[in-house]
């Protein structure tokens, strides 16, 4: 113990800078990453990763060690980002419920998940089995969400259920000017009987 | 050579950070305390099977970790009280890094419950959990220093 302890007193130094200096190489590898990717996508390009840097970072130890240290997805996060909202209106016979939460912090959940659902329907890929798979999980999750729906306003017999899920086109500034309304851009409708 | 002051002004602001992230972190918790059970119980908005269905295999979730338990210890407590546990086991851990007690241990454990239970619902996860992650990094290797 007191050996163990003696050698990391005396190489703590030396440990700290390593793990630091460790860090400090994903941090610029992954930026440096990133950086080319969106520079080939801006030119239309698929982006096809170097053998080295996949190596780096996709392997299953950092992959893993980037997860525990919070730098899986880099600095991105302190970019401004504001998502466009999403919207699923439940239509039971005629009347339009929607899931009842207790606080806004669930609320503001439940939209995020709405938006998280729905960008898969984005996905044109019809030949992917991972695509079509995704797509069947996210029409369960949204018959889940229907019945939580139905649970939470007390809702027992019904004749007929339609599911409408739509985000808001959002208008220029020129025809905001002129009173356009906002269009609702319509994702996905589900015919329940 | 650094000042003993300018020492005293860096380890006044260890102590801020160690203590400011749990607490967020607590806000966090609280603020859809009452909604938690709604998002992580296996039978109110989605069912949990469903939320895991296609998640990253790097990654454990609390539904993993008790299928796991359920096969290897015989796991009796339902998938309620277990969630329920492991906030409580969490929440501890949130205070033993503000209080300052066992601190690398108790930063591991932030780390490890906080990516278990955000990993477990990954559709509600935002930029603020990546965040507090890396925060409690930080937190451990300043305890390191």
């Amino acid at each position: 113990m007191t050996l163990k302890s003696n050698w990391y007193s005396q190489n703590k130094k030396y440990i700290i800078i390593g793990v630091i200096f460790l860090y400090f190489f994903y941090i610029v590898l992954g930026a440096f990453d990133s950086t080319l990717q969106s520079q080939a996508e801006s030119y239309g390009k698929k982006y096809v990763q170097p053998r080295v840097i996949n190596w780096l970072l996709n392997n299953k130890i950092t992959s893993r060690l980037n997860r525990y240290t919070g730098l899986e997805v880099g600095y991105g996060y302190f970019a401004p980002n504001v998502r466009a909202k999403f919207f699923l209106d439940i239509i039971v016979d005629s009347n339009i419920i929607s899931p009842r939460f207790n606080t806004f912090e669930g609320k503001m959940k439940y939209e995020n998940q709405l938006g998280e659902i729905f960008s898969n329907f984005y996905d044109n890929d019809t030949t992917s089995e991972i695509s079509t798979l995704k797509k069947k999980v996210d029409n369960l999750k949204i018959v889940n969400i229907v019945e939580y729906a139905l649970k939470t306003n007390q809702i027992k017999k019904f004749y007929r259920i339609r599911v409408l899920g739509y985000c808001l086109d959002n208008n220029s500034l020129k025809d905001y000017r002129n009173g356009l309304v906002e269009k609702k851009l319509i994702l996905k409708k589900i015919d329940l009987k | 050579m650094k000042s003993t002051d300018e020492l005293k002004v860096n380890l006044t602001w260890l102590i801020f950070f160690r203590i400011s992230i749990p607490l967020l972190c607590f806000v966090e918790l609280f603020s859809f305390w009452s909604d938690f059970i709604i998002f992580y119980s296996n039978n109110e908005l989605i069912k949990t099977d469903i939320v895991n269905a296609y998640t990253d295999s790097n990654s454990l979730s609390l539904f993993d970790l008790y299928n796991f338990l359920k096969i290897k210890f015989d796991l009796s407590a339902s998938y309620l009280l277990y969630v329920r546990s492991i906030i409580i086991v969490y929440c501890i851990s949130l205070l033993l890094v503000i209080l300052g007690l066992l601190t690398k241990m108790s930063t591991i454990f932030c780390i490890f419950f906080q990516l278990l239970i955000t990993k477990s619902y990954p559709e509600i996860q935002s930029g603020y959990d990546y965040f507090t992650t890396l925060c409690f990094f930080y937190i451990f290797i300043s305890q390191l220093i």
